[in-house]
């Protein structure tokens, strides 16, 4: 399955974004973006697929992880 | 973002409603000033659940639609498959402090808000209908028919946002799906069989187990914790034994174990298919389906819960059925009548009944039925069992 992949500036952008647009979540005003970029004929995305959770995120849930015993 | 590894969740999305520490703090300002709506244990796992993906594609309680689609079709309006109802009940008196488009916090037995909710949907029911639809029966001796019947009368649906994601207790086996789908890549898991237990390791259960790691790169034992009937197991009793059975007796990396905080519902062939939807959730390819699965009492066919799932369209999950098994003492091994030609007399299944009375009697439970070392931990420990 495809994903959008988004780095710690970009989260960044999201939430003063979400903050700006009076959105309660970063998730809810990057599916609103989403929304726009799906609903506009000139633009290709190949999923509709969207989190907030970022690349830091992962790496948090990895120590998470370690630190329980569950991965090396 | 962390990528969906493995299986698609239900829907095609994680959910996610988890706020972030600095929306939570902002969010808990706001809560404030709303009206609240106290939450027991069991329903304060349902928004965490919901909050974390565990329910995905739900973003909150159910809205009337969603409602009647899952109670009657075991579908969600949209189509995707949905066999429990997900529902939060207030009081008509309750239900006047606010309407549809409210936005109210629901607080924990402590008082402390948990989640803001939009509420979408206020709606009323028939417990009736409810319950011979879900559970197949109206017979309020049934703990889930029990449970739907102490419903108050108003439904409200919508969105929620949680503001408290502690994991307490038991938080250092408590994982949501998108920790294990981290956790499944990292160890290069392509196949999962995920296992629904409510009971401490037996040798029927392990057995299972074993046949479906034979077809699956991993195990993911995920016992449901929180409210149980009288009689079950406790939750620290399951997690100590399991934690033993898999230290001591499975190849390392082969299986792990995580908590599932929810309520059984001993809803049988319904809740079966409930059961998978959440393991898809976390990542699991297959799900495995014994005997009697949820059930409680007569109410449902020893294998119902497995039958069901001919008559609902693939959702996206492999369903591994096993017949009931058992020790053969002229095999000399575990087996099910589908791999052993010998009679009743020579097998030896697990029995809920025998192994409490033994365990409450401080007797050592037959090596048959259970591992002497796992019916060692029972014996020794305290509050076995539900009262």
């Amino acid at each position: 399955m495809p994903h959008i992949h988004i780095n710690d500036k970009l989260y960044e952008l999201l939430e003063e974004g979400a903050e700006r647009e009076g959105c309660e979540t970063v998730d809810g005003y990057a599916e609103k973006l989403l929304d726009v970029i799906l609903k506009s004929d000139d633009i290709m995305v190949a999923d509709t697929e969207v989190s907030v959770y970022t690349s830091a995120d992962e790496g948090k849930i990895k120590d998470r992880l370690r630190d329980l015993g569950y991965i090396e | 973002m962390i990528e969906t590894y493995l299986n698609p969740p239900h829907g095609g999305k994680l959910i996610n409603r988890v706020l972030s520490e600095k929306e939570a703090s902002k969010a808990l300002e706001q809560a404030k000033n709303f009206p609240t709506v106290q939450l027991d244990e069991e329903l304060v796992k349902d928004v965490k659940n919901i909050a974390r993906g565990v329910y995905s594609p739900l973003m909150g309680f159910l809205e009337k639609d969603d409602f009647e689609q899952s109670v009657h079709e075991k579908k969600l309006a949209n189509g995707l498959v949905w066999s429990i109802p997900i529902v939060l009940s207030v009081s008509r008196e309750k239900a006047k402090e606010f309407g549809k488009g409210s936005r109210i916090t629901l607080v924990g037995p402590d008082n402390q808000p948990v989640a803001l909710m939009t509420v979408e949907d206020m709606y009323g029911f028939d417990p009736a209908d409810v319950t011979q639809n879900v559970y197949g029966t109206t017979d309020q001796t049934h703990p889930g028919v029990a449970y739907v019947y102490a419903w108050q009368p108003v439904l409200i649906g919508g969105p929620i946002d949680l503001i408290d994601n502690s994991k307490t207790p038991f938080e250092h086996v408590n994982l949501d799906p998108w920790e294990t789908r981290v956790m499944f890549k990292e160890k290069g898991w392509k196949t999962v069989a995920g296992f629904q237990t409510r009971n401490a390791p037996h040798r029927a259960h392990e057995y299972l187990q074993r046949c479906a790691l034979e077809i699956c790169d991993g195990l993911f034992i995920n016992p449901i914790i929180g409210r149980k009937k009288t009689g079950d197991f406790q939750d620290h009793i399951i997690i100590k034994a399991y934690t033993h059975m898999i230290q001591n007796y499975f190849p390392r990396n082969s299986a792990v174990f995580s908590i599932l905080p929810a309520m059984m519902r001993y809803a049988g062939p319904r809740e079966a298919i409930q059961h998978a939807i959440i393991r898809k959730n976390f990542g699991c390819t297959h799900f495995v389906v014994g005997r009697d699965h949820a059930g409680v009492g007569d109410y449902y066919g020893p294998f119902d819960a497995q039958k069901i799932f001919d008559t609902i369209e693939d959702f996206g999950i492999h369903i591994l059925k096993f017949d009931n098994s058992f020790m053969c003492s002229k095999c000399g091994c575990m087996a099910t009548v589908k791999t052993c030609g010998h009679a009743d007399e020579f097998h030896t299944g697990p029995s809920g009944t025998k192994i409490r009375k033994l365990v409450q009697a401080g007797e050592m439970v037959p090596e048959a039925i259970m591992r002497p070392d796992v019916a060692k931990i029972l014996i020794t420990e305290k509050d076995v069992f539900v009262p």
